[in-house]
């Protein structure tokens, strides 16, 4: 089911592969360049499922996480943290923010598919 | 189902780059001293950055090597290594590596392993686990341009923090600085960290004003004291996890290099924008897009025959049409054909900073190597020009620069037996000056040496004598071949410069002039065109055939009457202008062109081509007009005297010519079948 896709990414490259691989399918991508710039289009839209990265301008992944968790709307949405390498160090920060899950670029275009459709299944 | 990613590679080179450039320019502006924080941030961000993309592009050495540097970086930022001279220097040399084998990656899919591995073998020396970390007390204490402070809000009661204008106070706070934490506990209180390099009062009135005073305070943040150094992250092997359910999912899959993502010829065509550099600016711009710039070009040219159909159209219009209606709505397509023009040459304009940001660096590396110190002064890095033109005008300003660090500029103790600064000054400058734009290279350097420049030109034959004014003796700087340098160095003074510079700048359509005093320094003058595509012409009438003389180099036209014209013995005729001779010289004649110009029924134009002038007779002047430069090369050949062809509102061509070249010409006894030839087939 086509879902409402936040991808926060201060890379416009990552950005617009996640999106070409998500529109692929059928999600509705909106991009965002920071975790500032993420966290007011989440105030903007009520998204499904919000993906974004660690490191960032403004405002980082996990300051993202635990921002957007602090609302009520997005208690429950799922969030992935996407970073550079799965350390355990990243994890445990992830985890304490209130993300749901991780996933480590280069990350796999099915993959990425199978991931999204399991966290918002 | 099968998703090919490969198109999106070239924009992971192009932003490798930009990250390489903005640690650069970051590094450079580090004092080693106070480091600031959000500098610091910036500066490892774009390591990172770089370092996930080699694992896009599937470059496991890279990511190790860059793996590195943040390592470096994050000492530096616990300050456990203080970023001096070495350390910069070595991240530098880091990038430059970095940055040249992502290149060769991109053109040869592939990597010299060797140099990757001997820039890590170096970084490592400056890695905790094979040095012993200097004690933080040994550092000085940091005066920090950036801080970081506690925020505190209370939470409206009853209604927790959706009572709060969330979107404001984050825009306010992204508009501070960089919001470092959030936590609440969702219904009476928000704690939030910011790092900004705000006073505490500017953060207060902001938050005060958005809020109101009772429920906002604002602290200098206090770190809770750490129990243990966090242990290096140890990698793990999983790509993707939930946190809830990590086991389940945590397994390896393919990953996109092994895809054949990272090792493929890369559409070359597809890298736009200026190669190196993308400044903040533009990073920030949000509503900013990517262009090729070969679509840029199309568009440029399609709007240069737009703007010729439009002057043919207009021609005809006034000429045959009575109808009051056609002439005004002719005249309107005509406004708004010069603004289309104006709005796409405004699409190619870049700031200049995307030059002026490569010097600090050269500056640096020059500086260290001679021994000298200097402090190198930017103003007006956000003139902007166009994107060829910046491009072309790269190794032409590096080139001036380098000469004045390594001529101009004296060692310390010598500058210290002048009673000048030990530190030397160079400045560079741009602004916008009658529609082009001027660039300024200055040095407080030694200054032209005049005897020696004047000895040696007259060692070389060339046509010199003492009584020269200063301007006349610089101009043999520009002579091919010409070095006072008694030593040949590996920077410069082997000659092999400024007429090269000259060239450059004269192919650009500008032209430069040098000022120095001795003792004072020199003082380099580059005026150029905002653009290549298009040039303020006179449009004038030799022997029947229209020309187009640069309205730039024009300094006067006037009647030349009998009494002011002289032959000299050699048999050429000079003109007398006020109280000085030009050179007068026949444009039909110079062209080869079968003309019937006499003195009397002429009109001579003076022109100054870098301060060398002479007096150009032509039949008639037609009018001034801007005119869309197309390449004769391009279309014919090279024609000497001939800088390019155009296309006249009445649908004819006409050949722009090549002033300095003209004053260079020999009279040719037969030449005029080539421009005949020429006009024939533009």
């Amino acid at each position: 089911m086509s879902k409402l896709v936040l991808t926060v990414d201060d890379s416009a490259a990552i950005r617009e592969m996640l999106a070409y691989v998500l529109k692929s399918a059928g999600h509705r991508v909106i991009e965002a360049e920071d975790g500032m710039d993420g966290l007011q289009k989440a105030l903007a839209n009520q998204f499904d499922l919000i993906i974004t990265d660690q490191s960032m301008p403004k405002m980082d992944g996990i300051t993202l996480v635990k921002a957007l968790r602090a609302l009520p709307q997005y208690a429950a949405v799922p969030i992935l943290l996407l970073t550079t390498e799965s350390s355990d160090g990243m994890k445990d920060e992830g985890r304490t923010a209130g993300a749901t899950g991780w996933l480590v670029k280069p990350f796999d275009p099915n993959k990425l598919i199978d991931v999204v459709a399991k966290v918002t299944r | 189902m099968a998703i090919d990613l490969t198109r999106f590679l070239p924009m992971f080179f192009e932003e490798t780059e930009e990250h390489l450039a903005n640690m650069e320019t970051q590094l450079l502006r580090l004092d080693p001293n106070a480091p600031d924080p959000e500098a610091l941030h910036s500066i490892f961000r774009a390591a990172h950055s770089v370092k996930g993309n080699s694992a896009l592009l599937g470059a496991a050495r890279f990511s190790e090597v860059m793996h590195r540097i943040e390592s470096i970086l994050d000492r530096i930022r616990k300050e456990q290594l203080k970023p001096d001279n070495d350390v910069i220097t070595l991240l530098l040399e880091a990038c430059d590596v970095v940055r040249e084998q992502a290149g060769r990656l991109k053109d040869k899919g592939e990597c010299d392993e060797a140099a990757l591995d001997a820039l890590h073998e170096r970084l490592r020396r400056f890695t905790p686990a094979e040095t012993s970390a200097p004690a933080p007390s040994s550092l000085p204490a940091p005066a920090r341009r950036s801080e970081r402070f506690s925020i505190e809000v209370d939470l409206p009661s009853g209604q927790g923090i959706t009572g709060l204008p969330l979107a404001n106070l984050y825009a306010e706070l992204g508009a501070l600085g960089r919001l470092e934490d959030v936590r609440t506990d969702g219904t009476t209180s928000l704690s939030l960290i910011l790092l900004t390099a705000q006073s505490t009062d500017v953060v207060r009135d902001k938050l005060h004003g958005l809020l109101g005073a009772q429920s906002v305070r604002v602290t200098p943040y206090v770190a809770p004291p750490k129990l243990a150094e966090q242990p290096p992250p140890a990698g793990s092997a999983s790509e993707f996890g939930l946190f809830s359910d990590e086991v389940s999912l945590a397994q390896t899959t393919g990953m996109l290099s092994e895809r054949g993502f990272g090792r493929r010829a890369i559409d070359h065509e597809a890298t736009g924008i200026l190669g190196r550099r993308v400044t903040d600016r533009l990073h920030l711009d949000r509503s900013s897009i990517r262009v090729d710039v070969a679509k840029l070009d199309r568009l440029l040219n399609l709007v240069g025959e737009l703007v010729i159909a439009q002057s043919m159209l207009s021609e005809a219009a006034t000429r045959g049409a009575r109808d009051a209606r056609l002439r005004d709505s002719v005249a309107y397509v005509g406004r708004q054909t010069r603004e289309l023009q104006e709005a796409v040459m405004g699409i190619r304009l870049l700031p200049i900073d995307y030059l002026f940001s490569r010097v600090p660096r050269l500056v640096r590396d020059l500086a260290r190597r001679l021994g000298k110190e200097v402090e190198l002064i930017t103003h007006g890095a956000e003139t902007e020009l166009d994107k060829e033109m910046i491009e072309k005008l790269a190794d032409p300003i590096m080139h001036l620069v380098r000469n004045s660090l390594d001529h101009g500029i004296e060692a310390p103790v010598v500058r210290a037996a002048a009673g000048k600064e030990k530190v030397g000054k160079i400045q560079l400058r741009a602004t916008h000056q009658a529609g082009g734009v001027v660039i300024e290279i200055l040095d407080d350097g030694a200054g032209f040496d005049r005897e020696r420049i004047l000895a040696k030109a007259i060692e070389r034959g060339m046509p010199a004598h003492p009584g020269m004014s200063d301007e006349e003796v610089w101009q043999f700087v520009f002579a091919p071949g010409f070095t006072t340098a008694e030593e040949l160095s590996d920077i410069s003074g082997r000659g092999v410069g400024m007429d090269v510079v000259k060239r450059n700048i004269r192919a650009l359509g500008g032209h430069i002039e040098v000022r120095s005093r001795p003792g004072a320094g020199v003082h380099i003058v580059l005026r150029l065109p905002l653009t290549l595509a298009i040039l303020d012409g006179m449009t004038v009438e030799i022997a029947g055939e229209t020309f187009i003389v640069p309205l730039s180099l024009i300094a006067e036209a006037f009647l030349p009457q009998s009494y002011q014209v002289k032959t000299v013995t050699t048999g050429a005729r000079v003109v007398q202008v006020r109280d000085a001779y030009l050179p007068l010289l026949s444009t039909d004649q110079l062209l080869g062109l079968k003309g019937k110009t006499t003195t009397q029924a002429a009109i001579a134009i003076a022109v100054d081509v870098d301060g060398r002038r002479a007096a150009l007779l032509v039949d008639r002047l037609l009018g001034q007009q801007q005119v869309v430069i197309k390449s004769l090369e391009a279309n014919y050949r090279r024609i000497p005297g001939i800088a390019g062809a155009t296309v006249l509102g009445n649908g004819r061509v006409a050949l722009i010519l090549d002033i300095n070249a003209l004053l260079h010409l020999e009279i040719p006894t037969s030449g005029g079948q080539d421009l005949e030839a020429a006009l024939g087939a533009a």
